[in-house]
Formats: structure tokens, C-alpha cells, sequence
């Protein structure tokens, strides 16, 4: 578009004067908008299930979300499962493997035109695992042998 | 002459001949030694027994630990041996060297040689990366080498920091030695290198030995990455033109970025600018942005009683008080406007920079930004971004502007300064925290400078649904961040340093002005470089190649090293590699679509890193994002000169040191 003030002027002085108050609110540097929320607590949901194969390290290209993955077989069908980067490693890696019965707690995303079930809380073997923050960020507290075992950070 | 006096000179006669006939059997002698030698360099020294040429010479020297070696000791009489001189001039100056009869040890000689300093320079590096562990720990490290001058390519000592805040962190406030080493070129003159570094910190991975790959774009600087398997990280190489404390003026005032992890190893990452007096004493601001404790704070105060602290021989600082965030915090000087800050506490890590806001300082505006490119990401927060964007007045700009092969650039009313003003362009990232990302998108929103170059950057949803606010801190628009003893590349020159503050992003990068988006100017001889994160972990790479532009597309042929110790490419974890690529032709935002880049690493065996974008700031300085599926990386294209000569020479003769 050419910037033609004859036409547009008046137009834009008329968009700039309604603009003044967003101008005064961002002028505070201090004063930053709200974050886009791609964990959206509320939408937390639990699932039950039955671990059918365990990814520790996806193959390449096979996961748009970093860390291991589970394929679970729950009630409603099969369900694959994402835990992060840290819940199979470090120092007190969770401990799954097929046939085991596990509750989850998390949310259903949209992934790359792919669905995966974010999991916040894990239960295994009678241990719950907070996996993940409120936000939806996988934590590296497991891996540093920092495991929230219990109902920190959320229940099932 | 009369009897008696007869008598006195035969006894004489005799007794000279006994001592003589007695000294001559068992004397040994320093027949040849150098009377100077330059410090690391070899001589033969030889020594003969006058009287017995099966007797075994041994060769000591003094002071001990500091007076150089031998090989082989002993020698037999007559024989020569290797004498090494210690790689630095030991105090005084000179050494003495002996040699003793293993037969008669009483028997020996003794000879001074004066040791002659080797020219060095010094080279300040930082790197942060992921440790090859279980926990999958990040690192931060950063140092100082001295290399010589002489051709060697010998390191002759040095300094460090490393730290991944469980566990494996330098002791303090001393640091690691750095004792030896060696700068091996590439034979090829391609530019790339290869950089040992023995440490005196044996308790860190490979005993304390560190080994790297370096990518030079030029003989003051080069990209690099640690390559022992031990561990991968990505970095900067820079020549060290000053070890001054960075107090008073002309770069009182600096803005800062840091990024790392806290005491669970999530990550953070922290932003600000502070003024130092010429006292030393800090005062200024910082935002904080901590996984693990949100949201994200703004301005908040550096505490008082925060200092310089003192800076050794190396330019190695320790800040007293905490800079940002709590943090103890070191730093290496690169030059009187620029620092590696990396921070040593034993829960957390982290890396960053400082660089100088020069007579800037006090003056900046909105409009201190113009059309510009931006990188941003970190491998500990799993994510990268490169965009490019032009700015206006806030309602002169038009948001969501058209992109691939429009070839309009959207005009709006200038941005005047006095106030926020807006920015519109396109970019692309790659999130692997939550799996979103690809290819090309719109970004637009508002910004704003203070005059103390501190402000912020506001996008409003269209570019990345995760992305929503940088920090943005300015520097002095003669320096160039990415390169920065680099004074010919003006077109690169000025921008701000960035910190993300948004819930789940924890990156740091740069904004660096777009003045040249035209293919013809990518061209030319490139280093270049790649963080990246896949599945199992780390990766990087760096290289230096040949841009050659067409009329179709350009074409990009490179080599130089891929270090995946984590095994995301199946690939051996440290090899050499060529690159091939054939980058489309730029859209009007200099926006080049890359896919793949090709990486061989071995005869018929190649990763495709596929959707790759570069944003042209100029042609002396791009940025590339990997964009595939559950795979990114993030990494400069810096243009430069092939080392025609040797690279370990740095041009800045006025500060090479003696050693």
C-alpha cells in the first residue's frame, strides 16, 4: 500500500488519536500484555490406561514434542501420551513399560495436525509423579533426582 | 739453577700432573647448549665425559617444575638429548641446566640459558550447552586461552569457568588453570580448527581435558563448539583486546543477556542494562524470567554494594554481589565494551554477555530501532526463532503484512522515538516444548526504547502463540554483537541484545539491523554455525563454506564438524563434515528457504535438516532456523576471509602479550 496523506491522512490522525491510550499503557515498560496460555490448567483432564509400547527417544522426526512418549490404551481408545524431556532420565527415571496400568492427568493438544495428551501427573505403581509445571513446561526437577512423588504439583 | 730450586719445580711438575691426571678422568663437560631459547622451543644439549665415553650423562635442570625437559635422559657420554624449555619464561628469566656423571655423581657441569618469552594472544571463549549425562544437565563454560605466536599454535596457559550447577562446577573464586594445550588449523586453509585445552580441574568430564571445534570467520573471531563427546554446546571465540576492568568511561554503561538453568534445571533467563562507576560500582536494572517462579519481573533493581571486583592478568573478574537474579557472577573481558559473564553457583548455571551502550548511552529512543533481524531461542528451553521485521509509528504500520515474493515492504509514518512505536515483518521458530513452530509466519505488535536502552517488544499473537514479550536492552550502534572486534562490517553494527519473558520460553538472542536484503550479497566465504535439539538430546555443528548466488537459487558448499554425542542423527558423536545446500532465492524481507541442508558425514551418508530458514541482516551477517518436525537448531552465518595466513595470529599486534 502507498502511503498517500492527501487520501489517508485524516484517517490516520483519526486512528491515532483512538490509539493514544494504548500508547500510555505500553509506554510502562514494566507493564507487559498477558502470556498466551498453551497449558491451560482448566482444561486438565484424567485418563486411564494401559501402557501399550514406551518411547523413550522417539525416532526422529516422529514427535513435534521433545522428550519420550507413551502409546496408551484407555477406555476410549489408543492414546499417545507425551511426558517430556526428563521423566525417563537422570537420576530417578520414571519406571514403565508395556502392560502397566498408569493414571494421567493432563491436557489434549493439537500437535503439528497430530493429538497428544500433555501429561501434567503421572501415576505408576502407586506413585504419582508431577512430570510437568502448571504451565505445561516438563520439569527437570525428576532428572536431578528432585522426583515429586506424591501429590505435589496436582492429584489424580 | 741450583738443587733445591730443581726440586720445587719437578714437585711442581708432579702435582700438577697428579691433579690434572686426576680431574681429566672423571670430568664431565657441557660441550654444547644453546645460550638462549625461545620459551617451548627444543635444543640439543650435549655433554662428554672426558675420560670415559661409556659413561651415562644425566640431565637435570632448575628451577624444578618450572625449567623445561629432556629426552632422553640419561644420554651417554658424547650423545645428544632434546632439551624443551618450559612453555613459559620461568622468573629471572634464564634456567640452569646440569649435567651429572652417573658414575661419579660428584662429577657434573652446569650451564645458564636464557629463556626468551613467546608472543601469545589471548582468546576469550563461552559456550553453553548439554552435558553428555544422564540428567541431561546444561553447562555453561568460558575462559581465556593464550596461544603462541610462533607457529605452535601452543597453548601456553589460561582460565575458566565451568559450571552445570549440580555438581560440576569450578572452584571459586579461583577457576580452572588452563595448562597446555594446542591450536591445530585445518591443512586445508578452510578456516576450520581444532582447539584442545588441558585444565587443571580434573574432576570435570575427560578429566578436566577439553577439546573443540572452531569455525574462523576471521582471525579475531570464530564460532565454536566443544567436541569431545563429553559434552556439546555452541559459542563465540573471540580475540581479547583489553583485560581492563570495565570501569569509567567510554563504556560505563552496558545492557545485558543471560540464559541458563536454576537449581531444579529448568531453565531462565534474565535481561537488563547496568552503569559501572569508576569505582566500580553497579547500579542499573534487570528483568528476570524464571521457569520456576512466574510470571517473569521487570526493572527490578540491581541490589547495592554490587562491584567489578577485581580482574586478573586474564581479564577474569569476580563480581561481588548479585548482578541478576541472586547469582554469583564472573566475567572475562573481551574488550573495553564487551564481557562474558557466566554465573558459578553450584545449583544453577548460566551464560550470557555484557556489551558497552558507548555515547549512546542516555540517548536511546524507539527509533533507535529500525528494520531489523532478530534471533532468539535456547537448547535448554528447547526452542529457537529468526524474524526480521521494519518499524513505525504505531499506527503507521500495517500488521500482518503480506510475505513470500511480495515485493512491497510495508511503509508506515517513521517512528518518531518519543513513545512506543509498532513492528511488523515474518519469522519462523521452532518449539519443541510444545511442538509448534514451521514455516514462515506473520509477527507484528508494539515496542519501546527508554533513553537508558532499556524497553521491551510486544508481539500481538500473530507470529507464535507462545511468544509474546522480549526484553530489549540496546548497545552501542558501533558494535557489533555477533563479531564484536569486528569494525569493517558496519552494515552489522548497533541493535539490542533480547530476553524472552514469557511463561514457557527461556531464550536469548539479538537484534541486529537489516540493511541489505539483496542475494548478490550473500556471497562470498562464510562461517557458520548450529545449536540445535533433537530427539535424545543436543546437537551442533559449525563450518565454514562458499555462498555462491544464481540465478534459480544460491548454493551453499561448506565443511567443518558435527558433534551429536546424543545420537539424534545415528551419526559417529564427533566427526568432520561437509555441507551442501541450495538456498532459494530471498523474498523481499531476505528471507531464504533452505531444504534441506544437506550434512554428509561420511561417504554416501547424509542428514537432511529440512526447513531451514535464513533471515539476511546484510550480507555480512544471517541467521538460520531449523524448522522440522521434533528437530531444531539455531545458528549465525557470519561472512569473512578464508585465514589466509595463520589464524592462530591474531591481527591486533598492539595486545599480543609475552609469555
Amino acid at each position: 500500500m502507498k502511503w498517500r496523506f492527501s487520501a489517508l491522512g485524516p484517517l490516520v490522525l483519526a486512528l491515532c488519536v483512538f490509539a493514544l491510550p494504548l500508547h500510555a499503557q505500553t509506554s510502562d515498560v514494566s507493564t507487559k500484555p498477558t502470556a498466551h496460555v498453551w497449558y491451560d490448567i482448566s482444561q486438565e483432564v484424567r485418563l486411564s490406561g494401559t501402557v501399550s509400547v514406551v518411547e523413550k527417544t522417539p525416532a526422529r522426526g516422529t514427535e513435534a514434542i521433545a522428550g519420550s512418549h507413551l502409546i496408551v490404551e484407555t477406555s476410549t481408545g489408543r492414546v499417545k501420551a507425551s511426558l517430556g524431556r526428563y521423566a525417563l532420565k537422570g537420576k530417578s527415571p520414571l519406571s514403565l513399560s508395556s502392560g502397566q496400568q498408569i493414571q494421567m492427568l493432563g491436557v489434549m493438544k493439537t500437535v503439528r495436525d497430530g493429538q497428544v495428551f500433555v501429561v501434567r501427573v503421572i501415576q505408576v505403581n502407586g506413585h504419582q509423579y508431577a512430570i510437568r509445571n502448571e504451565r505445561g513446561l516438563a520439569t527437570a526437577a525428576i532428572a536431578r533426582g528432585k522426583a515429586n512423588s506424591g501429590t505435589t504439583g496436582g492429584t489424580l | 739453577m741450583n738443587r733445591g730450586t730443581l726440586w720445587i719445580v719437578l714437585l711442581s711438575i708432579c702435582a700438577l700432573a697428579v691433579a690434572g691426571c686426576g680431574g681429566s678422568s672423571h670430568r664431565v663437560t657441557i660441550t654444547t647448549a644453546p645460550t638462549t631459547l625461545t620459551a617451548g622451543t627444543s635444543s640439543n644439549v650435549i655433554a662428554i665425559d672426558s675420560h670415559d665415553s661409556s659413561d651415562q650423562i644425566n640431565w637435570t635442570c632448575a628451577p624444578t617444575g618450572a625449567c623445561g625437559s629432556f629426552n632422553p635422559t640419561p644420554t651417554q657420554s658424547g650423545a645428544a638429548s632434546s632439551y624443551t624449555a618450559p612453555a613459559v619464561a620461568p622468573s629471572g628469566g634464564s634456567v640452569m641446566i646440569t649435567a651429572t656423571s652417573m658414575d661419579h655423581p660428584s662429577r657434573s657441569d652446569t650451564v645458564s640459558i636464557a629463556i626468551t618469552a613467546v608472543q601469545t594472544a589471548n582468546f576469550v571463549f563461552s559456550l553453553n550447552g548439554e552435558e553428555n549425562n544422564d540428567s541431561g544437565d546444561f553447562y555453561s563454560l568460558a575462559g581465556v586461552v593464550a596461544i603462541a605466536q610462533d607457529g605452535s599454535g601452543n597453548v601456553l596457559s589460561g582460565e575458566q569457568d565451568y559450571n552445570d550447577g549440580d555438581g560440576n562446577t569450578s572452584p571459586q573464586p579461583t577457576g580452572d588453570s588452563i595448562t597446555g594445550g594446542t591450536l591445530v588449523m585445518a591443512n586445508d586453509g578452510s578456516g576450520n580448527a581444532t582447539l584442545t585445552i588441558t585444565t587443571s580441574n580434573t574432576d570435570l568430564p575427560n578429566g578436566g581435558t577439553e577439546v573443540f571445534a572452531l569455525a574462523f570467520a576471521n582471525t579475531n573471531h570464530a564460532v565454536i563448539v566443544q567436541f569431545d563427546g563429553s559434552a556439546t554446546s555452541s559459542g563465540s571465540y573471540d580475540f581479547q583486546i583489553s583485560t581492563a576492568a570495565p570501569v569509567g568511561a567510554p563504556s560505563a554503561s552496558f545492557s545485558f543477556v543471560a540464559s541458563g538453568t536454576n537449581t531444579d534445571g529448568d531453565p531462565v533467563c534474565d535481561g537488563g542494562m547496568f552503569s559501572v562507576d569508576a569505582s566500580g560500582n553497579i547500579t542499573g536494572i534487570y528483568d528476570l524470567n524464571d521457569s520456576d517462579n512466574q510470571p517473569a519481573t521487570f526493572a527490578n533493581p540491581i541490589p547495592a554494594g554490587v562491584t567489578t571486583g577485581s580482574v586478573d592478568t586474564f581479564g577474569r573478574g569476580v563480581i561481588t554481589g548479585a548482578l541478576f537474579g541472586g547469582a554469583a557472577i564472573n566475567y572475562y573481558v573481551v574488550g573495553p565494551e564487551v564481557l562474558r559473564l557466566i554465573a558459578v553457583d553450584t545449583a544453577a548455571t548460566a551464560l550470557g554477555s555484557a556489551y558497552g551502550q558507548g555515547t549512546s548511552a542516555g540517548s536511546f529512543s524507539s527509533a533507535s530501532l529500525g528494520p531489523s533481524v532478530f534471533q532468539i531461542g535456547s537448547v535448554a528451553s528447547l526452542y529457537g526463532a529468526v524474524g526480521e521485521f521494519s518499524t513505525g509509528a504505531e499506527a503507521g504500520v500495517v500488521k500482518g503484512k503480506a510475505r513470500a515474493n511480495t515485493p512491497v515492504r510495508e511503509a508506515g509514518t517513521a517512528c518518531t522515538g518519543t513513545g512506543p512505536c509498532s513492528f511488523s515483518g515474518e519469522g519462523d521458530y521452532n518449539d519443541l516444548h510444545s511442538g509448534g513452530g514451521g514455516f514462515v509466519g506473520d509477527l507484528s505488535g508494539s515496542y519501546m526504547v527508554d533513553a537508558n536502552g532499556y524497553g521491551s517488544l510486544n508481539f500481538d499473537g500473530t507470529f507464535a502463540n507462545t511468544i509474546d514479550v522480549f526484553g530489549v536492552y540496546a548497545v552501542d550502534p558501533t558494535l557489533n554483537i555477533l563479531d564484536p572486534n569486528n569494525t569493517t562490517d558496519t552494515a552489522d553494527s548497533g541493535g539490542a541484545l533480547i530476553a524472552e519473558m514469557d511463561a514457557n520460553l527461556f531464550g536469548t538472542g539479538s537484534i541486529v539491523p537489516q540493511t541489505d536484503v539483496t542475494q548478490t550479497s550473500f556471497s562470498g566465504f562464510y562461517a557458520f554455525g548450529g545449536q540445535g535439539i533433537g530427539d535424545g538430546g543436543e546437537f551442533d555443528f559449525l563450518g565454514t563454506g562458499t555462498v555462491t548466488p544464481g540465478d534459480s537459487n544460491s548454493t551453499l558448499v561448506g565443511e567443518g564438524a558435527l558433534s551429536d554425542p546424543f545420537g539424534v542423527f545415528d551419526a559417529p558423536s564427533e566427526i568432520p563434515v561437509t555441507f551442501n545446500a541450495t538456498p532459494s532465492l530471498p523474498d523481499s524481507d531476505g528471507r531464504y528457504f533452505i531444504n534441506p541442508l544437506v550434512v554428509e558425514t561420511g561417504p554416501d551418508t547424509t542428514i537432511n535438516l529440512a526447513f531451514v530458514a535464513a533471515y539476511q541482516a546484510s550480507g555480512g551477517q544471517l541467521f538460520w532456523v531449523g524448522t522440522e518436525e521434533g528437530t531444531y537448531f539455531l545458528g549465525p552465518l557470519e561472512q569473512g576471509t578464508a585465514p589466509a595466513s595463520d589464524a592462530r595470529k591474531a591481527q591486533a599486534k598492539a595486545s599480543v602479550k609475552k609469555h
